[in-house]
Formats: C-alpha cells, sequence, structure tokens
C-alpha cells in the first residue's frame, strides 16, 4: 500500500474501526513513513478535539414541549378511541346518542379524546397525574356516583344535549383538503370558461366555502346563459347560494340580489 | 471520541485502545443488538397499529441521539430542538411505508441527518444574526467547576472555534464526521445512514477530521480547499 492507500485507513485505525490485516497494513506503513505517521498523530489530537466539544443539554421542560408537539401530530390511527375508553369518559350515557356511537376506525376530535394513561418507565415527558391521595376528602367506602348530567340553560324542552362524536375529519389541515378544494374550484373555471368562453372573464376564486367569481356580460346579448355548477367533493353536482352584484364600468351600484 | 458501535459491523474490526471499549464491553454490547433491534421491531410494529405507548417508547429511546446528532449539526440548542420535532413528526408518519430493509435506528437517524442538513440550509442567513445572543447564553456543563467565568469562557471559545472549523468542512465529509460523535453509531450505522461505503466513511471522516485539526492548530484557515470532498459510491 502506498501513502494514499493508507491514509484513509488512518481514520479507521484511531477510531477502532479497521480489520486486524488493514490495522497491521497501518502500522507497518506508519513505522516505516513519517508522514503518514504525522497525519496519524493529526487524526488523534482531531478526535481529542471534537471529543470535547460542549455539547448543551435539553432540559425536560424541552422534551415536555417536543413531545406534546409530536403527540398533537402523531398518525390519526393514534389517536383512536374504542367504545369502551368512551365508556371511561366522565359522561353520562345519557349524554351518548346511540346512532352517534362511534365506530371502531372512526375518526375522533382531539378534545374528544382522553389521554391514554402510560405506564412510568414508558411514559413520555408529561405533566404529573395527581396523587390519589388527592381525593382524601371522600370517603373511601362511600362507592363512586356518576355525576349528573349538565343541563345545559336556554333548552326549554329539558331534555340534555347530545354530544354526538364529530366524524368529519379536520379537513382544513390536511393536504387532500387542499387539493380537492383547489380542483373543485378548477372545475368550476373550466366549466365556466367551456361554456361561455367568449363572453366571460373570471377575475379571482377561493378555495374556501366562499366563491368569488367576477362575470363580465357580453353587452350585445348574443352569448348564451352563464351556467354555474359547483362540483362537490364527492364529484355531485349542487347548485350553489349566488349573490349577483351589479357593476358597470369598474363602479358597483350598490345593489346585489340573490339567485340560485 | 465516544464509543461506537463497532461490533454491529461485519467487519471484523480490532478496537483501537485508545477509543474503544474493552473487548469484555464490546462483546456485552455485540449481545444486545439483536435485543435492541427485534425491540425496535416491536415498537415499530405496534406503533403502526396505533399504540400511542410504542410512539411515546420510541421517542424517549431515540431522543437523546437524535438531538445530539441535531445539536453538533445545527450548533444551536432551539435549533436542534426544531429538528428532532421535525424528525419524529416525519418519522411517525412515514412508519407505514418503514418496511425494516434497514434497522430503525438508521432509518430515524437518516431522517434526522437529512431534516438537519434542509434546516441549516434554510436557516443559514438568520444564523449569523442570532450568533451574538446565542454567545450570551451559558453552556452547561456536568463539571462541578463549570460555572465558574473562565471555564464557560473557554467553552464558548472552543465551542466557537470547532462549529467555525468545522463550516469550513465540505458538508459531506462533516456530517460523517459529526455522526461518528453520537454514541452508539459506528462507520457501518454512517454507511447505511448516509447511503455510502464503508471505504467512504473512512475518507471523509480522515478529510474531515484533518481540516479540523490544522485550522484548530492554526495551520490552516476555514478558506483553504486542501482537502478534497471525499468521493461518494
Amino acid at each position: 500500500m502506498d501513502c494514499t492507500d493508507i491514509h484513509p485507513l488512518l481514520a479507521g485505525y484511531v477510531d477502532g474501526e479497521l480489520t486486524t490485516v488493514e490495522r497491521q497494513a497501518v502500522e507497518d506503513h506508519v513505522a516505516g513513513c513519517a508522514d503518514c505517521g504525522r497525519l496519524l498523530a493529526e487524526q488523534r489530537a482531531g478526535a481529542q478535539v471534537y471529543a470535547a466539544y460542549p455539547v448543551e443539554e435539553a432540559g425536560d421542560d424541552d422534551w415536555q414541549t417536543v413531545w406534546a408537539a409530536v403527540e398533537a401530530r402523531l398518525p390519526a390511527k393514534a389517536k383512536r378511541v374504542t367504545l369502551e375508553s368512551l365508556s371511561d369518559l366522565d359522561v353520562s350515557e345519557e349524554f351518548l346518542d346511540e346512532d352517534a356511537a362511534p365506530a371502531g376506525d372512526g375518526v375522533q376530535p382531539a378534545e374528544a379524546i382522553e389521554p391514554q394513561a402510560t405506564t412510568p418507565e414508558t411514559a413520555p415527558p408529561a405533566k404529573p397525574e395527581p396523587e390519589p391521595d388527592a381525593r382524601a376528602d371522600v370517603p373511601p367506602e362511600e362507592p363512586r356516583t356518576k355525576p349528573a348530567p349538565v343541563r345545559l340553560p336556554g333548552r326549554p324542552s329539558g331534555r340534555p344535549r347530545v354530544f354526538k362524536p364529530i366524524r368529519m375529519p379536520r379537513w382544513r389541515h390536511t393536504f387532500w383538503a387542499h387539493v380537492t378544494g383547489i380542483a373543485a374550484a378548477a372545475l368550476i373555471v373550466a366549466a365556466v370558461l367551456i361554456s361561455v368562453k367568449p363572453t366571460l372573464r373570471v377575475d379571482q376564486f377561493a378555495t374556501s366555502d366562499q366563491v368569488d367569481i367576477a362575470i363580465e356580460i357580453d353587452p350585445t346579448g348574443t352569448a348564451p346563459q352563464p351556467v354555474i355548477m359547483y362540483l362537490q367533493a364527492d364529484g355531485q353536482p349542487s347548485i350553489p347560494m349566488i349573490w349577483v352584484a351589479h357593476v358597470s364600468d369598474g363602479e358597483t351600484d350598490g345593489k346585489e340580489e340573490s339567485v340560485q | 471520541m465516544e464509543p461506537s458501535d463497532a461490533s454491529s459491523s461485519d467487519r471484523p474490526v480490532e478496537p483501537s485502545p485508545a477509543a474503544k471499549p474493552p473487548s469484555e464491553a464490546m462483546q456485552r454490547v455485540a449481545s444486545q443488538v439483536g435485543e435492541v433491534a427485534s425491540e425496535d421491531a416491536r415498537l415499530v410494529g405496534a406503533a403502526r397499529d396505533g399504540d400511542r405507548e410504542a410512539f411515546a417508547r420510541l421517542f424517549e429511546k431515540y431522543r437523546g441521539p437524535a438531538y445530539h446528532i441535531a445539536y453538533r449539526l445545527m450548533s444551536r440548542r432551539a435549533d436542534a430542538l426544531d429538528v428532532v420535532q421535525e424528525a419524529f413528526t416525519k418519522a411517525f408518519a412515514a412508519l407505514e411505508s418503514f418496511r425494516g430493509g434497514a434497522s430503525f435506528k438508521t432509518w430515524f437517524f437518516r431522517i434526522v441527518t437529512n431534516c438537519s442538513l434542509d434546516l441549516r440550509r434554510s436557516r443559514s442567513v438568520r444564523r449569523a444574526a442570532s450568533l451574538d445572543a446565542e454567545a450570551a447564553a451559558p453552556l452547561p456543563s456536568n463539571r462541578s467547576d463549570a460555572d465558574e467565568p473562565h471555564h464557560v469562557a473557554e467553552r464558548h471559545e472552543l465551542k466557537a472555534r470547532i462549529d467555525d472549523a468545522l463550516a469550513a468542512i465540505p458538508e459531506t465529509n462533516r456530517t460523517a464526521f459529526v455522526l461518528f460523535a453520537i454514541e452508539g453509531i459506528s462507520y457501518k450505522d454512517i454507511a447505511e445512514i448516509l447511503n455510502i461505503s464503508i471505504g467512504t466513511v473512512m475518507s471523509r471522516i480522515f478529510y474531515a477530521r484533518q481540516k479540523l485539526q490544522r485550522i484548530l492548530s492554526g495551520q490552516g484557515t476555514p478558506g483553504d480547499a486542501a482537502e478534497p470532498d471525499a468521493e461518494s459510491d
């Protein structure tokens, strides 16, 4: 081996990552090569210097913050709650609508999920649970009773408000929601352009529930009537509520009317 | 240099007395490698099924090494924590696509490394403006005399000098060099993380360490381009 072959091996020699044959080759070469001996000393010194690099450790508060952020973005499957876990919620059965009972794979809103208990050795950084003796004022021999359902004011019928688990995922915060919204808006624009291309101009559109489209009517009146159709996320057409503002020469007369 | 998990390599390496733990410790580590891998596989499988406790255990197990990788690549505590958060979020979201071709450890450390490099590039402009404020913060240490003003100043100076020297090293060489400083990461692990051969790992570490030492000893300057960017496979 010449010097150029030996050079990379010097790092492995210092780090103990060489095979026995490679190690012996380095030792034999360095014994007769002053330059490589100097490079080997450099490698040792460099390793020692970097070993002393001061690392500012993270504290428990840091890890709690990081875990909270990571946990909040765990895959939805990790937030699944079952009927059994729902029964642990501090809510009377009277509040649960049978029809609204979540399926096993239903996606639950974050606020409807009770944090799962974790064992001390596996618990992520989290606020400590209150000690059991925090309930010392309750005689242990008395059976615990479920709290009475809270009846909200403003319901003269006296029927308790039914809290139904929300099945709808948080579309607005998902990538596919944006894709679907943009695709739907694009379809609207395409439909408008294809049907009344000679006489209509689309100034803007949005991906939210409210879509603003400026339509310039052909003053000659020869263009076909514009048809605006809104395609829902599932592909079904829907007639939206349309507010029409009268604009002439860039000025609005302030009149608006709703048409369907 | 901290000891590395050389036993996980398929190369019959011979430990260096100066850099490696005793052979008895190496054997002990070797016997634990399989257990660690199987435990990771079990946790990954449980996490895929939505077990929050498995996510928490993976987080607790790898947050420390991930932070050390990120800190050494970012040089700032706040940036390192951002990287760890982003890396865990990405890894957990992509857990379904992890098929166990590599170990979870190297797969996750690759994510940490990529997140670090991405954030380092995106924040390279902002770093310069915030270095003054960072320098004012004390660097904690386990040593009892660490809070002595002159020790704090020494650590600041050492860290600043090493950071400056590392900044002058090509990114590919610096990354391999920095990864080896993390406990439990061997040349073989680095090769898997960076998707290069062990020979390339060795070459990159050699040039990075040579450059670092020459700058720190005054034989070179950060502007020198003496060492090549070690070739990849």
